[in-house]
């Protein structure tokens, strides 16, 4: 399967090594059901393998406020942000990231050799470079806490746009659907 | 029509590194953007020696430049290359009246004429540097010897320790609070102390951002900051805490609301970004761009944060942010995979 979906982006992976929607990996296991509250194995989104060994979980988050009820959206430009930096997202985060971690090791898969976890995100109002830049520098410290500091070498965390996911990775073009 | 009066445009033509450069200005804050030595406190100084010199007619347009750009021949202000150029203009329009200026080249120290005048409180310029800590005794050895500061220096000391001038009218309530005190001079010595609950701290011991704050509190305390100053704060950042810095802008703001056209030359991406973000609709705020090329500098004014070109300070994110990008992706922007 080339074209994967997930809030109202599209991706095309024909171009990947691999391209596995991650609850895919999960059916018929007890806890995991698609379309449904995973609770048992959070993960990410997409499992891509870009190369053998060179793998990308993606993780998509769309704000577009079209889809979100006002209560949610708190009628703040400021709401995106304060939700990026509540602690409710870091866990969240950090449930998906360490959940898929814990399911390839529980599932006897190899633990790819390069993880890059991407959180790609169309914030509902214009973010600048300087934002963006420092939206991913909390995502990357919600993600890396010391406790895995072991494996810090072997893991990249980059918070981007459909903009600059299609600049960065022309050979899996993402589209608003 | 603003309600006080304001810069509305000036001129520069052959003055430092100014070619033939014109602005237009708002009654608000005029946000001033660029690389080091694009001209931002130029500007400011090339307004702040009419406006000054106008307002305290004791002291004549040569000897102001003189002394706000710390030379004996202000000849050196008038643009060098190509040209060989011999006069330097600077004109504009305040409260609907037209100034300018002229420096032209000339043994032994040049000469400045000007036409026009005014009628203006006195401006205020806060230096980039703390004078707030420096008070003691500054005066009395500005004027025994040739101290290497430029007016702007003695200016605010001067200003700060004026007496109270008439009732303080502005609100600045929030930039009181982050003090934590109130402020105090030593009529004896000159010095500026904090007063809090804990003591009477002297003010080289406080922390240098907060002398700034301390600076703008006394200015209105003192009644000399008042509906109808022109405000030229050179990078208001320098020593302050980003976490502060809504307080600051907040303030900044404020002063424009009540009256006070505020210039603001700055190098920080906070200070811009809060100004986009408390911003309301009955504010004016321009921002200008300043750029070095080989035609000279060019500028950009707008009044929308977003659409600012060139934007130094930005281009300096999105530099960081594709270095990032690229580090933790393994891809450039051309999708190439790297390291």
């Amino acid at each position: 399967m080339s074209a994967l979906a997930e809030s109202n982006i599209e991706f095309d992976f024909a171009e990947a090594y691999r391209a596995l929607n991650y609850e895919d990996l999960l059916s018929g296991l007890p806890g995991a059901s698609r379309n449904q509250s995973n609770t048992f194995w959070p993960g990410i989104d997409f499992h891509v393998e870009d190369t053998p060994g060179e793998v990308i979980w993606l993780e998509v988050k769309s704000w577009n406020p079209d889809s979100i009820a006002p209560k949610d959206r708190g009628g703040s430009r400021w709401s995106f942000q304060c939700k990026m930096k509540s602690n409710a997202f870091a866990q969240e985060m950090r449930g998906k990231f360490l959940g898929a971690s814990s399911f390839f090791a529980w599932d006897n898969r190899d633990l790819p050799s390069n993880v890059r976890f991407i959180l790609l995100f169309e914030p509902p109002h214009q973010m600048d470079s300087a934002l963006v830049l420092t939206l991913g520098q909390k995502v990357k410290q919600q993600l890396m806490p010391p406790k895995i500091l072991p494996w810090r070498n072997r893991i990249n965390v980059a918070a981007l746009t459909l903009a600059e996911w299609n600049l960065r990775y022309p050979d899996y073009p993402a589209k608003k659907i | 029509m603003a309600e006080y009066p304001y810069h509305e445009t000036l001129r520069l033509q052959n003055f430092t590194v100014f070619k033939d450069s014109a602005f237009e200005f708002v009654p608000g804050i005029n946000a001033i953007i660029g690389e080091n030595g694009t001209g931002k406190t130029h500007l400011m100084k090339a307004l702040y020696a009419m406006h000054r010199s106008q307002s305290r007619r004791n002291r004549s347009i040569a000897e102001t430049l003189g002394e706000l750009f710390q030379t004996s021949n202000i000849s050196e202000i008038v643009r060098l290359g190509k040209g060989k150029h011999t006069t330097a203009e600077v004109s504009g329009r305040y409260n609907g009246v037209d100034w300018a200026y002229a420096i032209q080249r000339g043994e032994p120290k040049g000469i400045a004429t000007d036409t026009g005048a005014i009628t203006a409180e006195r401006p205020i310029f806060i230096p980039a540097l703390d004078m707030m800590g420096h008070t003691g005794g500054f005066l009395q050895a500005a004027n025994e010897v040739e101290l290497d500061f430029d007016l702007t220096c003695t200016d605010i000391v001067a200003l700060l320790g004026l007496k109270n001038r008439t009732e303080n009218t502005l609100v600045l309530r929030d930039l009181s609070d982050l003090l934590g005190g109130t402020i105090e001079q030593d009529q004896t010595n000159g010095r500026f102390y904090l007063v809090t609950a804990l003591g009477r701290l002297p003010m080289p011991l406080v922390a240098e951002g907060l002398r700034k704050i301390a600076t703008v509190v006394q200015l209105a305390q003192n009644g000399w900051l008042t509906p109808g100053t022109t405000l030229f704060w050179d990078e208001p950042e320098v020593n302050l805490n980003p976490k502060i810095m809504d307080e600051v802008v907040g303030a900044i703001l404020s002063l424009t609301r009540q009256g006070i056209q505020v210039f603001l030359a700055t190098h920080s991406y906070v200070i811009l970004k809060e100004l986009d973000l408390q911003t309301q609709q009955t504010d004016t705020i321009r921002y200008f761009g300043f750029q070095r090329n080989e035609a000279g500098i060019t500028i950009n004014g707008t009044d929308d944060f977003d659409s600012l070109t060139p934007n130094p300070i930005l281009e300096q994110y999105n530099w960081l942010y594709d270095r990032e990008l690229t580090r933790s992706t393994g891809r450039n922007r051309k999708g190439e995979r790297v390291g």
